[in-house]
């Protein structure tokens, strides 16, 4: 993948432990960046490492993500309520870099905008508190994940985490687009049919 | 992409089960970056025209978009076999020889930077199958291999070296001779050297084994400093423990018979077997702790009739074989 992160997605003020913030200093805004302090001093150094997993060296540049990704929980009204701060970086990090690909970002753009219109749960990273599954489901998963061949697991990094087209990841592995089609939809339905036992 | 039909009112569990592949094929499809209009056309008139739809997708979207919160994700899809549990062993020197890709992102990592100064790869590999996939590759030097199932390779081709490493499953190379460029494939337990040959390695989560069809290789183990020279006919075992074994002599026909689909043992123990057979088994077959693993068998097969060979053993050996539905389990029988 090509990807850059978008300059828009980079915050102009980015967080670092002790930066003094301009906003009024009430009890509530001095608790926030304490807050965020102790989040970014926690978590970041483990975020990148995780993020150099999936992306290598770059592009996008693990760096540059990581801190995107904290500017974008700055920017939350209700950072008290995330569940697992790691979980919901790492996570906002990789949509990011899905948002990276603009024919990705289209389509994910396309698809909130139609679920808004019909639903009552949102579906994205904006709300702190929203979490796709309890943890003994995502533990199931990562039980079918474990089982996955080499070839299902490589097409699911680069399709969910490194967000590649079908078509790049037919470049870069030679198989077809039909086929890696076919193969994600294995595990979807392996997934499904765990979580549904 | 036209969803596969989805016409049914009532919910009967087969339209509940099609509904939910549908879904599950617009999350992808969405996915994709190869969506059209017409495709997100055709999403919106389907999300909209039943609220089993909507729920359905959103059901679907929700595994999708929780992948990402599957704590160690990016453990599991990158690391070497993640089936295997944790084995301690002195991973840094093996690492550092890969060279390429792993070892610079290890350098990164680590904050070593001389060998990002190496000269770039030409040309970076990477080929995987799934279970119960046989495919055989052409590489750019002209080389061939050919993977069994549930197999990864990957490497780089440099002006100077070839370099493959099997990271999973096992591969038949047939390696083009080039003495300026010398091939090195590296594994979990040994790296084996050649100029230009045809020779067998399969890796498994307790050993390795190098078996020379042509020509000859040379094997060495970085954990334990031993080497060993093979010629054709002669196959090495090598684990973690005691490094590579003696120099056995195999059978072509039998050892080798798995690239056109048929897996043969002469007096092997079940549990090689079972390794074997979850290369291309469609459930994951399992041996409880009852099981006579070391039971030693002389077996030949076609990959597709693994389940009547199961069936098999069940009748004319103390091994009982339970089908259910996501694996196959092998208990102690009568």
């Amino acid at each position: 993948m090509q990807a850059k992160v978008n300059e828009r997605d980079r915050s102009p003020r980015t967080l670092m432990p002790g930066d003094p913030v301009s906003a009024p200093l009430t009890d509530a805004a001095r608790q926030r960046t304490s807050f965020l302090n102790s989040l970014f001093r926690l978590h970041y150094a483990e975020l990148v490492g995780r993020l150099r997993k999936v992306y290598g060296v770059g592009p996008p540049d693990p760096e540059d993500v990581a801190q995107a990704a904290f500017s974008k929980i700055a920017e939350l009204d209700d950072l008290e309520r995330i569940h697992s701060p790691r979980a919901f970086l790492f996570r906002t990090a990789v949509n990011i870099c899905l948002n990276s690909n603009d024919k990705l970002k289209r389509s994910r753009a396309f698809v909130r905008s139609q679920l808004e219109s019909n639903f009552s749960q949102r579906l994205e990273e904006k709300s702190a508190e929203s979490v796709f599954m309890g943890k003994q489901d995502l533990e199931r998963v990562a039980h079918v994940i474990r089982q996955l061949p080499p070839k299902q697991r490589e097409i699911l990094l680069r399709s969910r985490f490194r967000g590649q087209t079908y078509d790049e990841i037919r470049q870069e592995t030679g198989w077809s687009q039909a086929d890696i089609s076919r193969q994600l939809n294995k595990v979807m339905a392996l997934l499904q049919a765990e979580l549904d036992r | 992409m036209t969803p596969p039909g989805e016409n049914s009112r009532g919910s009967a569990p087969q339209d509940d089960n099609k509904r939910a592949a549908v879904a599950r094929a617009w999350v992808l499809r969405l996915s994709s970056g190869e969506d059209t209009e017409a495709d997100r056309l055709a999403f919106a008139e389907w999300l909209a025209a039943s609220d089993d739809n909507k729920r359905a997708y959103e059901k679907a979207q929700s595994i999708w978009e929780a992948l990402g919160e599957v704590d160690g994700i990016e453990n599991l899809l990158t690391h070497r076999d993640s089936v295997t549990e944790f084995r301690p062993r002195n991973s840094m020197t093996r690492r550092f020889l890969v060279g390429g890709a792993m070892a610079a992102s290890l350098a990164v990592a680590t904050g070593i930077g001389f060998l990002l100064m190496q000269p770039a790869p030409t040309e970076t590999l990477l080929y995987a199958t799934v279970t119960g996939e046989i495919e055989t590759i052409t590489l750019s030097d002209g080389s061939r291999v050919t993977l069994g199932g549930a197999s990864k390779l990957t490497g780089e081709f440099t002006p100077d070296g070839r370099t493959l490493e099997l990271v999973s499953g096992n591969a038949y190379f047939d390696i083009a001779r080039d003495e300026a460029r010398p091939l090195t494939v590296h594994t979990d337990d040994v790296n084996v050297r050649v100029l230009g040959t045809r020779f067998d390695i399969k890796t498994r989560p307790d050993f390795v084994a190098v078996a020379v069809d042509h020509g000859h290789v040379r094997v060495t183990s970085p954990a334990t400093g031993s080497r060993q020279d093979l010629t054709a006919g002669e196959k090495i075992v090598s684990d973690a423990t005691h490094g590579i074994s003696e120099v056995m002599t195999f059978d072509a026909g039998q050892e080798l018979s798995w690239r056109s689909g048929r897996l043969s043992f002469v007096d092997a123990p079940l549990r090689y077997i079972v390794a074997d057979m979850n290369q291309y088994s469609d459930r994951p077959i399992r041996l409880s702790p009852t099981a006579p693993a070391d039971l030693h068998l002389t077996l030949s097969f076609p990959v597709d009739q693994i389940e009547q060979v199961l069936a098999g053993l069940d009748a004319a050996y103390p091994v009982a074989i339970e089908s259910r539905q996501d694996d196959i389990l092998i208990t102690q029988g009568d």
